[in-house]
């Protein structure tokens, strides 16, 4: 088991990368992966991803044979998996040696909550970028902190203020007014560009304790 | 450096600013080789531990406990939010 990680990673995007070119699905990845490039060091566990599969009218059912095909692992069986992530719109599985999960966030073009929202915006800005070596798609730096201002737990307000610091120089700032307001998180983002510089200050006064 | 109070240590101790300009001059190679280093360690050790204690558990079933832990520490799962 070597080079669990990059293993996983390899694997995972070889997969996405063929499903967008035979079947024009697009996908990037989003979360804790993105920390070395986008904010501060953080392990994480899991790699987190968002695939659109309504665009090109490919049901669950369809992606979750082609996952089958590339030989990934069910947490219980794909059966139960079909079933959950028609619920929730997330696939959870595993890589090929079932050590690292896999996150399979679902577009949902229909749900008009703000945490299903952020998907399609974050698509349409996506970027190519290298991680671990590997040639692959992930979301901006402006969505990175959008969709984290909007999950709002502390970690999440951890990472966006980490890719704030670094980089508010060259980031799309009116893009992130303007969505921000859109997703009601003004609030959050006024804050986060207030210049305040600790998690822990950052954390108590949007949640105010 | 401002002098630590009950109030104020946490922000000292953990000296985010510092980490942020670590993150810009640190090379990416060097901070995802370290990243891969501390992933595979705590993996393997976990499943080494975990299994030590619970033979009759598959490696499998080890790695679902350690996600289950990973999602509780997290403190919230984004389905239910």
């Amino acid at each position: 088991m070597n080079e669990i990680l990059p293993s996983a990673l390899k694997q995972i995007i070889n997969f996405l990368e063929k499903l967008e070119e035979e079947n024009f699905i697009n996908y990037y990845l989003v979360g804790g992966i993105l920390v070395n490039i986008y904010s501060v060091f953080r392990m994480t566990q899991d790699i987190d991803f968002v695939i659109d599969l309504i665009s090109n009218e490919m049901n669950i059912e369809s992606y979750i044979l082609q996952l089958q095909k590339f030989e990934f692992s069910p947490l219980q069986d794909w059966k139960t998996t079909i079933s959950l992530a028609k619920q929730s719109k997330i696939i959870q599985f595993f890589d090929k040696q079932d050590v690292v999960k896999f996150d399979n966030y679902i577009i949902d073009k229909i749900d008009r909550n703000k945490y299903k929202r952020v998907g399609p915006i974050a698509l349409k800005r996506r970027l190519r970028e290298k991680l671990f070596n590997i040639e692959c798609w992930v979301v901006s730096k402006e969505d990175f902190i959008i969709s984290k201002l909007v999950y709002g737990g502390w970690q999440d307000y951890t990472d966006a203020l980490g890719c704030w610091m670094r980089f508010s120089e060259t980031l799309d700032v009116p893009y992130m007014e303007k969505v921000g307001k859109d997703l009601e998180i003004k609030r959050e983002l006024d804050l986060l560009m207030s210049g305040i510089d600790d998690p822990d200050d950052y954390f108590k006064q949007i949640k105010g304790y | 450096m401002s002098q630590m109070t009950e109030e104020n240590f946490r922000k000292i101790a953990r000296n985010f600013k510092g980490r942020v300009e670590m993150m810009n001059k640190t090379p990416l190679e060097k901070l995802e080789k370290l990243f891969i280093e501390y992933y595979d360690y705590g993996i393997k050790d976990f499943i080494r531990t975990e299994r030590k204690k619970f033979p009759h558990k598959t490696r499998k079933e080890v790695v679902i406990r350690l996600y289950e832990l990973h999602d509780k520490l997290k403190g919230r799962k984004r389905d239910s939010e």
